[in-house]
Order: structure tokens, then C-alpha cells, then sequence
């Protein structure tokens, strides 16, 4: 890692990303996330988080709709932005923007990068000049430029309206790469740049880990991708944040139903049942498994979907099914063992049951 | 209308043959109008930086005054000038009337609020993931602020072309505050409105063109140092 | 090298607004508030290295119309006052800003015109003129802008028994110096009433053969004083003094009143001295 260990990290203004000795009591967690609220002015919350931890040297995916919150969470971790309420604790400390500890570790590379008005060379040399480190720039910069895939001579001296949207997005990618961070954030790497540029960025992230063991935090529609990259995958929706697993989330409306429920109607005819939701439009977060014996009789909290999509999640041994019920996409999981066992293929019609009083309304 | 072509040939005149009355206008006009874009830069950029960069409280109507303040007549900020600066004035103590540098401050109020406005206006331009990017590469406050202002350079560079222009052509402040006395406070704008007064028109063209020819100097230069960066 | 030229351009910079802060000088300056009639005849700019030579001061002026002028002098912004307009001064002198007045020079005023002469005022007095200018409502152009020259046109209207053409369609108030106001009439074929100084520098200036003639002149009520204004260092303590008692010495001596008649355009005496 870069830059000298000091035990206790003094007061001094680092220059460096401080990197604590290895230490078997040192904390796995290095981020601890508490009660975290954001919201614009006096509108709604968009981001809602009441407790996050994120372990070292992890793969973690953030997968969900536009305006879900991913963008806000990834600023907050990466202390571009403050939050209107809770505590983010970095390396256990609490830690914001200009925060002396985490200035240095943490980068974020934004959907959009922005680069500065001078040459490639320059971009990239901007981090490390900040940080003081103007040996060897040279080396250093076309280093980032190999790992993102492109020629030093052809782009050192480029200028950013000569680059395509791919390549300036992996522009920024070296920019953030050189600087060895602690943790990466990134947001939407591979959404509007071209196949080449998108597959050197999943490489460059990849490696990122493996060979420096940065913590790695990706939001990213690329469902293949996050299924195949992540130690762990996140979903979150209008703020909130779930355990990629069996968790779906069901909007609205809903109408009153028999005893005492409230229903959904989908397309095929199912129906969904919850208790009354608060307001007709309320979204409902809603576990689906596929169905056990201990499910309960047929019909009262079962739902009939249809296999569309089977995806292997490599680091978890699951596989993740995506079913359609109705208009309504579901997404659980099971073990490979359990797919072949329910002769589990695209088409096939399939049960599943859920606990409506564990429904729980966002 | 000849005496648009004889201003021409007035003017080559003028230039080649080294006339005295000429060069001490162009220097009067140069001296007066790089000291007052001087001060309007110093002053202007780092507070129309800070409006576009900063949300306050009546962000919006300090935005209107300085907008407004963009119409500034010349005789009324000469007149102004002048209550303060006469005699009879609170500064009238300082010498200022009737020099260049008292011209200088009138002129200098004359730009600040377009430095002000358009480098704030530029400020805002700036993509809003600029201050994004300088954190997530680790900036401090201070990077922040340097490198924000480099990035707007274009802007701020056009802020002071536009001041200069109205600065280098207004009469109002120089007449008044100066009192266009030869060789001491005539500079080429109040050299053309006397020329002009007294009907010799082919001069006033004459140096006219002197000014643009300044003009196209001055424009020439900034443009070579905008390319370079 | 880029670091270089930004450095260098900024010594320039900073090199130039220094050099606006300091001329030096040595005797104080003389600094005059006079009108544009003044000054457009070139008289000043003849008699400034004179003034210098003889007395080793420099002469610095401002052309402003004559009520600007005496606002000046009121306000203690300039050391003195060469002006022409006698009632004003004399009420300036009443109101204490100013402690004495010297006639130095005079001219007179003519009322010009054009060749068609569409009014036939030719040859006429000048009441007589006005009001056949009036009566036939021919274009004239008057100062308007409370100089001695407007105020001597005004005086005029009323020696003739008429009321000042306000408002008429013919009567343009140009509120400008006096050779503007003269090209103004040229423009419109109109007439003037101009003083001779000022005529003889427009005519050199057209070759001698302006656009518009000498319509009517040598009527007793037409002449233009020039004077001297001393201000009150009372109410003045800073101003130059010594330097404008000088100058009103100096213009009034023998010297000085030979300097002013020998002041000449195409061969004519502009001003004719008239100290005593």
C-alpha cells in the first residue's frame, strides 16, 4: 500500500492514505454506517440507511432503479456530501467531507466524470500532486493509462474534448487507479461508454482488489456483471437498502380484499395479499421463497411465476431465478443443488410463497 | 463622409509621424484603463467567484444589484465620482480630480460589476461534478478553490475582455473626473469628443481607429495566452 | 516559460499603475476652469508656453461650459476662473465664492447665416434681425446650455421685445459648445449668433470659406468680456493663490496684452486687449 505506517496515526496532515500494520484485533468493518438520512431541502428522504457495514478488501454491489438512493449512498461514502442526519464511521472514526483520514484513502469515480480543462497527463497527475508525490510521474501515469487499456503516447498529451465518452470515462478510472486507494466507489462505470471500454473497466476494477486488496463499492446496472463480481450484493429502493436475497419490493396500489386484507391484481390473474398499507400507493417489501411444505395451504400466500432468467453468482455458489408474475419481475435465490432438483429452466411455472403478516410497507 | 477615408489616412499619419498629442492620449489611455482593470480583476474575480460559488441568504437579490449595475451610465458614475472627489467632497483632500488616477476609480467602479457578474455567471457554468471529482481525487478546501478557479479560466478571461472594451471607450468618467487637460488627463476617448465638438470630424475618426487599433492589440494578446492554456 | 510572460505581463501591470500615481512636478501647477469658446480658438494652447516661459508655471484647463465653470470655481475643484459672462461673475463675486474680476480681453458676437440668407437679416441691427428670424420662423441654433454665449443670445431676444423662442419648431437648443451649435446651424441652413473668435477659428478651419457668413455685426450690445475670476481663499484655503494672482497679473501686464493681441488666425486678431 502506499506511504509509511504509523501506529496511532498522529494529528500531523497526512499525505498519504495512513495504513494501519496488520493486525489480527484490527477491525474487518471499515465502514460503519448509522442511522443515515439524506434528503434535498425539505423534501422527502431519498436515502434512509438505519445501519450499513462494509468489511475490508470486499466486492460490494449496489444494484436497484434509477432514483433509488445508490448515487446519494456512494456521495456519502465518499464524503463528497454531508448528511442531514446520522454518522459514518470510517477506519472507526467518524469521519465527512475534508475528513484528514479518509481525504486520502477514499476515491469516488461519478457517473458522469468530470475532467479537468488540461491534458490526460495532467488529469491524472492532479491526485497524486495533491497528495505531494511528484516522483516517478511518468511511470505512474502511463501505468494507469496500461490498466484502463490505453496508449501513453496516443493520449498523455490528449485533451478531453479528444476523447470518446469510453475513454474519457476510463481516463478518470486511471486517475482514481494511480492513486492506490483504500476503498474505490463507483457509480455507473460501464453504463453509456462502449463494449472495449466497459470490459477494461471490470478488469481494472477487478484487479484493483486482487492485487492492492481495496474495498471495492460499485453501483451498477449491469446485473451480469454484479452477479459475477460482487462478495456481496445490495438492492436498494426509494432509499432503503436490502440483502440482495429474497427480498422484492412490490408497489402499488392496492385494494381492500376479503378478511381483513388488502390485494394486488396482477395481469395473469394472481393476486398478492397484504395487510392494509398505509396509503393505497404504498410499496410493500415482500420475502418470496420458492415453496416448501411449510408454506402453508395453496392459494392463501402463494403466487404462480414463470422462470425467466437463471444467473450463477460465482462467489456465493447461488444462483439467482428471476421470475415474471404477471407484470411484476421477482427475483430469489437458491443453491445450484435446488435448481437441478426443481428442474428449474426459463418457462417453467413455478410456486412461490411468502408471509404476508412479515410484510413490512415503505 | 470623406472625412470617414480622410480619418484613415489621418490616422496612419498620426501613428508614423510620432505626433506628440496623439502618443500622450494613448498613453494617458493606456496607463488610466490597466490600472483601473487592475483593481476591478483583483477586487472583481474572488467576489463573483464567491457569488456563484456560495448559497446565501439573498444570493438572488445581491444577484439582481450587481445585474442592474451592469446599465451604470458614465456621466453618472463621473458625477459621483466627482462629489466625492472634489473639493468640496469626503476624499477632496486626496488630489484625485483632475488626474488619472482618479479616473481610474470611476472606471474601475465602471467594471466591477461586470468582472463580478460574469465570472460569477461562469462559476455557476462549471459542472457541478467538478467539485466531485477534486474531492473524490482527495482536494482540500484550498484545491477546491484553486482549482475551480483555473477551470473557469475561459470565463474569467472573457470577464475582463468585456470590462476592458467598456472600460477603454467610455468618455463620461474621463471627462468629468479628468477634465480632459492636455497632455495630462486627455485620453484618446475625450480627445475624440473634443475633436468631434469642434467639428473636425476626420480627426475624431482618426483616433478612433487609434483605439481600435489598441483594441485589437490588447485582444490579440489575451487571445495568444487563452490558446496557450 | 508560460509562468514567464505571466510574470512579465504582470510587472507591466503593476509598472503602469505605479507610473499613474506620480508625475512629479516642480512649482505647483496652475489649474484653470474655462469655457469651450475659450479654448476651441486655440488661445490657450498659444499662451500656456508663455505663461511658463515668463513665469516658470505650468498652466493646466478645463473646457466646460461657463456654469460648469463657475461650479468649479464654487467648489474650490480649480485655482481660477477665465470666463465670459459679466452678470454672472458679478454674482458670483456677491455670493463671496469669488474675491475679484479683471477684463483682460474682448470680442464681440456676430449673428451668422447662410448664403440664401432665407430671413433677409443682412445688413440689419440685431433686434431687427430676431425678429424678422422670428417672423419668418427660419432655423436658429442657440447654445442653450447657460454659457456667457447663451446668455448673451438671451439677453438679446429681450432687447428686442421678444420672448424667448422656447419651444418653437426653429429655434434648436443644440446644449452643446459653440462650434457644434455653428455646425448644427451649417446643417440646417439656419442662423447663429456666435463670438468672432470662435467664427474666425470655424472659417481657418474651412479654408476661409465656411458655410455660413457674417450676417449682422458691430451692433454696441454685442460684446463679449472676457475676465479673470480670483477665488476667495477663505472659502478656499488650498487652492494655488500665488499662482493665480500671477497669471491675472501677467495677462493684464504689457506683455501679456501684447501676447493676446498678437494672436491671430488667417491673418485676424482673435481677441483685442482690454486690461486697465
Amino acid at each position: 500500500m502506499t506511504g509509511p505506517s504509523s501506529p496511532g496515526g498522529g494529528d500531523t496532515a497526512p499525505t498519504v492514505c495512513v495504513q494501519p500494520l496488520r493486525d489480527p484485533d484490527m477491525s474487518s468493518v471499515i465502514y460503519r454506517v448509522s442511522d443515515l438520512v439524506y434528503a434535498y431541502g425539505n423534501g422527502p428522504r431519498v436515502l434512509d440507511v438505519p445501519g450499513l457495514e462494509i468489511e475490508r478488501e470486499t466486492i460490494t454491489g449496489l444494484i436497484g432503479p434509477n432514483g433509488s438512493g445508490k448515487t446519494t449512498l456512494l456521495k456519502l461514502l465518499a464524503f463528497v456530501q454531508k448528511p442531514v442526519q446520522g454518522e459514518i464511521r470510517f477506519k472507526d472514526r467518524p469521519a465527512g467531507p475534508f475528513a484528514e483520514h479518509a481525504r486520502f484513502c477514499v476515491t469516488f469515480l461519478p457517473q458522469t466524470p468530470y475532467l479537468l480543462k488540461r491534458s490526460v497527463y495532467k488529469n491524472i497527475a492532479y491526485g497524486l500532486k495533491i497528495r505531494g508525490i511528484t516522483d516517478d510521474l511518468d511511470r505512474r501515469v502511463e501505468g494507469a493509462l496500461a490498466v484502463v487499456g490505453l496508449s501513453a503516447e496516443l493520449f498523455r498529451s490528449r485533451h478531453p474534448e479528444a476523447l470518446s465518452g469510453g475513454q474519457a470515462q476510463r481516463v478518470a478510472l486511471a486517475a482514481r487507479l494511480t492513486l492506490e486507494p483504500e476503498v474505490l466507489l463507483l457509480d455507473e462505470p460501464t453504463a453509456n461508454v462502449d463494449a472495449e471500454s466497459a470490459h477494461l473497466i471490470k478488469e481494472a476494477v477487478l484487479a484493483a482488489r486482487q492485487d492492492r486488496g481495496a474495498t471495492v463499492l460499485v453501483a451498477s446496472h449491469d446485473l451480469q456483471w454484479m452477479y459475477e463480481v460482487s462478495d456481496r450484493l445490495l438492492q436498494m429502493y426509494r432509499g432503503g437498502i436490502w440483502e440482495a436475497g429474497n427480498t422484492n419490493v412490490v408497489p402499488g396500489p392496492w385494494r381492500p380484499g376479503s378478511d381483513g386484507r388488502w390485494e394486488k391484481h396482477l395481469s395473469d390473474g394472481g393476486r398478492i395479499r397484504v395487510p392494509r398499507p398505509p396509503f393505497p400507493d404504498a410499496s410493500a417489501v415482500i420475502d418470496f421463497s420458492l415453496s416448501r411444505p411449510e408454506c402453508g395451504e395453496a392459494g392463501a400466500n402463494t403466487l404462480l411465476g414463470r422462470v425467466s432468467r437463471l444467473i450463477l453468482e460465482q462467489k456465493r455458489e447461488a444462483v439467482a431465478v428471476t421470475l415474471a408474475a404477471g407484470h411484476l419481475t421477482l427475483t430469489v435465490r437458491a443453491s445450484c443443488r435446488e435448481v437441478e432438483g426443481r428442474g428449474l429452466l426459463p418457462g417453467r411455472q413455478v410456486l412461490l410463497c411468502y408471509d404476508p403478516d412479515a410484510v413490512v410497507f415503505i | 463622409m470623406e472625412f470617414i477615408v480622410s480619418g484613415l489616412l489621418k490616422a496612419l499619419v498620426l501613428l508614423t509621424s510620432g505626433d506628440a498629442e496623439t502618443y500622450s492620449a494613448v498613453f494617458a489611455t493606456l496607463r488610466v484603463t490597466t490600472a483601473s482593470m487592475a483593481a476591478s480583476l483583483l477586487l472583481g474575480i474572488p467576489l463573483g467567484f464567491l457569488l456563484g460559488h456560495h448559497d446565501f441568504p439573498g444570493k438572488r437579490q445581491v444577484r439582481i444589484l450587481v445585474d442592474t449595475l451592469l446599465s451604470l451610465p458614465t456621466v453618472f458614475v463621473g458625477l459621483m465620482v466627482y462629489a466625492f472627489v472634489s473639493s468640496r467632497g469626503p476624499f477632496g483632500g486626496m488630489g484625485l480630480l483632475f488626474t488619472l488616477p482618479g479616473i481610474a476609480i470611476g472606471q474601475a467602479i465602471l467594471a466591477l460589476p461586470i468582472v463580478i457578474s460574469l465570472v460569477a455567471t461562469a462559476t455557476q457554468a462549471t459542472d457541478r461534478n467538478l467539485r466531485t471529482t477534486l474531492i473524490s481525487l482527495g482536494a482540500a478546501r484550498r484545491d477546491l478553490l484553486l482549482t475551480s478557479l483555473w477551470e473557469t479560466r475561459h470565463g474569467i478571461i472573457t470577464a475582463g475582455l468585456v470590462a476592458y472594451g467598456r472600460v477603454m471607450t467610455e468618455v463620461g468618467i474621463s471627462m468629468m473626473v479628468g477634465g480632459n487637460i492636455k497632455w495630462h488627463t486627455r485620453t484618446i476617448t475625450t480627445a475624440i469628443a473634443l475633436e468631434t465638438n469642434k467639428g473636425l470630424f476626420a480627426m475624431g475618426i482618426a483616433l478612433g481607429l487609434v483605439l481600435l487599433l489598441i483594441a485589437f492589440s490588447v485582444t490579440l494578446g489575451v487571445t495568444f495566452l487563452r490558446r496557450r492554456s | 516559460m508560460k509562468k514567464t510572460v505571466a510574470l512579465f505581463t504582470l510587472m507591466i501591470i503593476c509598472g503602469m499603475a505605479v507610473l499613474t500615481c506620480g508625475a512629479q512636478e516642480f512649482g505647483a501647477p496652475l489649474m484653470m476652469a474655462t469655457t469651450t469658446s475659450t479654448d476651441n480658438t486655440g488661445l490657450l494652447d498659444y499662451l500656456a508656453p508663455l505663461f511658463k516661459k515668463d513665469t516658470g508655471i505650468e498652466l493646466r484647463w478645463t473646457s466646460v461650459g461657463t456654469g460648469k465653470a463657475l461650479l468649479l470655481g464654487q467648489n474650490c475643484d480649480v485655482d481660477v476662473l477665465l470666463v465670459h459672462a459679466p452678470e454672472a461673475e458679478k454674482e458670483f463675486i456677491a455670493a463671496g465664492y469669488g474675491i475679484s474680476r479683471m477684463e483682460v480681453m474682448f470680442n464681440d458676437f456676430i449673428l451668422i447665416g447662410p448664403d440664401a440668407d432665407p430671413a433677409g437679416v443682412k445688413g440689419k441691427g440685431v433686434a431687427e434681425a430676431l425678429a424678422a428670424i422670428m417672423d419668418k420662423q427660419a432655423v436658429f441654433a442657440s447654445r442653450g446650455d447657460d454659457s456667457g454665449t447663451h446668455k448673451m443670445e438671451l439677453s438679446q431676444w429681450k432687447r428686442a421685445g421678444l420672448a424667448t423662442p422656447e419651444g418653437e419648431g426653429w429655434y434648436l437648443q443644440v446644449g452643446q459648445g459653440m462650434l457644434t451649435t455653428i455646425n448644427v446651424a451649417a446643417e440646417r441652413g439656419g442662423y447663429t449668433l456666435t463670438d468672432r473668435g470662435t467664427y474666425i477659428k470655424y472659417s481657418a478651419d474651412h479654408k476661409d470659406n465656411p458655410p455660413l457668413k457674417i450676417m449682422v455685426e458691430g451692433d454696441a450690445g454685442l460684446k463679449n468680456r472676457y475676465s479673470v475670476v480670483l477665488l476667495n481663499p477663505e472659502r478656499c484655503p488650498k487652492i494655488n493663490v500665488s499662482g493665480a494672482v500671477a497669471f491675472a497679473r501677467w495677462l493684464a501686464d504689457e506683455k501679456g496684452q501684447g501676447y493676446v493681441k498678437g494672436f491671430e488666425l488667417m491673418g485676424r486678431p482673435l481677441f483685442f486687449p482690454s486690461a486697465k
